[in-house]
């Protein structure tokens, strides 16, 4: 019958302990894989079989006995403890982390505002109108431009509707510089060009499309309106134009001559709602600050439609840089 | 070759089982090795390593450097091993590079190029130095079976697990050996 071991797993036959066999004990018992009542067994028969003693001794003396031999090269295998720097997460640190944080990003918000201000606050430092009403002049249903590019200064009709006006290059360079080409049908056309206004934009309303990118300018009366561009190029936006300032950056003219500088609201922009004015905008691709301003120039002409004369207005341009 | 590492690969997972075994059963000693049970490992057993080795191999450079080499992997896996493990761990890998060394570079013959003095504790040197003798007459699995047992005391379980053999084979394999050291005795008894 099978059985395990006393010590270890191996499976031998029952304790029956005989001449046959008590080689294989003596060995076990010698190695110590017998339990308890096992080495009792074994050194019971040796007891009883005396003749057997001398076997197990000379197996005994087959025992090898570990002699003092001693590795001289530890020193060679220690390894040092390791120690980490540990760096506590103090609860001050960390608010003053967060407090830190925090006031940096208010700070950046606040700069952001400010810049958005600044542009606005710029547009009525770098534009100068100046009006100068000549009441003398009579009322006509024609508006009139006399600018520099025309050297003949001759007054050239305008037309209410331009059908064709390409503001094809944007190059601000320098302080007060600015350059502008303008391609207009009424303005590049010679002196002399006969082009009649095809449509007449009299008490039209203010249209401003919903997207900021495009407004439209609309004369509210019929005033005469000589313009003087001190600067050799410059464009000059008629009345009515519709700007894409998503496609046409550009130094920009608007003209509008029935501004009685009286409305209500918007008072950032009162200095330059005088009558007659003439706002000078820096387009630049898709800024809505810019287009918001131009919106809020056109908006503030609703309602103070006046038949005046003819008003001559000198404009200045500065540069308009952000 | 193959049937080596395979049975490498046997013993490594019968270790990984048993480790996984003890571990589960004895929650509180399941941790693996840090600095301190290494250095506790250099501290206690290096010199039955050395041993181990020396007797193996029968030269001391070789054992020198089998003890460092198993020493180092030691290090190096000690993330990975049950502290309690560690020993069991260590004389697998030196048994494992003394087999790998012994087999590169054939040395199947036991060199009879012991240290001149090994002192003993029987105090029976003239034994001692049979019993040398009768050792470098066993092959090369005996030999190792015999030291294992006794000079590190390991059981034949234990034994099983580091040389990859069976329990079966280990103690047929420790028998045959003392019953050739025996004979080896008996022939010299006028040693005796």
């Amino acid at each position: 019958m099978a059985r395990e071991c006393g010590k270890c797993t191996l499976k031998k036959e029952d304790m029956d302990i005989n001449r046959n066999n008590c080689e294989t004990y003596f060995l076990l018992y010698l190695d110590k894989e017998l339990n308890n009542t096992e080495q009792v067994e074994v050194e019971n028969f040796l007891k009883e079989h005396t003749d057997l003693q001398k076997e197990f001794s000379l197996l005994q003396l087959t025992k090898m006995w570990p002699g003092e031999i001693v590795f001289d090269q530890k020193e060679l295998l220690y390894h040092k403890e390791e120690k980490r720097r540990v760096i506590p997460m103090y609860w001050t640190r960390i608010a003053a982390a967060l407090v830190l944080f925090l006031a940096g990003t208010l700070f950046m918000i606040s700069l952001l505002r400010s810049n958005q201000t600044d542009i606005s606050g710029k547009k009525q430092s770098v534009v100068s109108v100046e009006t100068k009403k000549d009441h003398l002049n009579p009322v006509t249903t024609e508006k009139s431009v006399q600018s520099d590019l025309n050297p003949n200064t001759e007054k050239i009709p305008v037309q209410a509707k331009i059908n064709q006006t390409h503001i094809r290059e944007t190059a601000i360079n320098g302080n007060h510089n600015a350059q502008t080409t303008v391609t207009n049908s009424a303005m590049s056309s010679a002196p002399g060009a006969k082009q009649r206004p095809t449509a007449d934009y009299v008490g039209q309303p203010i249209q401003s499309s919903p997207d900021d990118d495009l407004v439209t300018l609309a004369p509210k009366s019929n005033t005469n309106v000589e313009l003087q561009a001190r600067f050799t190029k410059s464009a000059v936006v008629a009345p009515g134009r519709l700007l894409d300032a998503s496609k046409t950056p550009a130094l920009a003219i608007a003209l509008d001559n029935n501004n009685s500088g009286s409305d209500v609201g918007n008072g950032d922009m009162a200095d330059i709602q005088t009558d007659n004015s003439i706002s000078v905008i820096a387009l630049n691709d898709r800024n809505k600050g810019i287009t918001s301003f131009f919106k809020k120039l056109t908006q503030r002409r609703s309602g103070n439609e006046t038949a005046e004369n003819t008003k001559k207005l000198r404009v200045s341009v500065f540069q308009f840089s952000y | 070759m193959h049937k080596n590492n395979f049975k490498r690969i046997k013993v490594s997972f019968v270790t990984f089982w048993s480790d996984n075994r003890i571990t589960k059963d004895e929650n509180n000693r399941d941790r693996l090795m840090t600095v301190e049970d290494y250095n506790d490992c250099v501290k206690n057993y290096a010199d039955g390593l050395f041993r181990f080795m020396l007797k193996s191999t029968r030269q001391v450079e070789d054992a020198r450097d089998l003890v460092q080499s198993s020493f180092e992997k030691l290090w190096i896996h000690r993330s990975e091993i049950n502290a309690l493990k560690s020993k069991s761990y260590l004389f697998t890998i030196a048994y494992h590079k003394m087999i790998d060394l012994n087999r590169k570079n054939s040395r199947l013959e036991f060199r009879e190029t012991l240290p001149d003095k090994l002192e003993t504790r029987t105090g029976q040197p003239r034994l001692k130095d049979v019993l040398e003798k009768a050792l470098g007459r066993l092959n090369e699995r005996q030999r190792s079976l015999v030291l294992l047992k006794d000079y590190e005391g390991y059981s034949y379980e234990e034994i099983a697990e580091i040389t990859g053999l069976n329990n079966t084979q280990v103690k047929v394999t420790l028998h045959r050996a003392r019953l050739q050291l025996k004979e080896w005795l008996v022939s010299v008894e006028n040693v005796l």
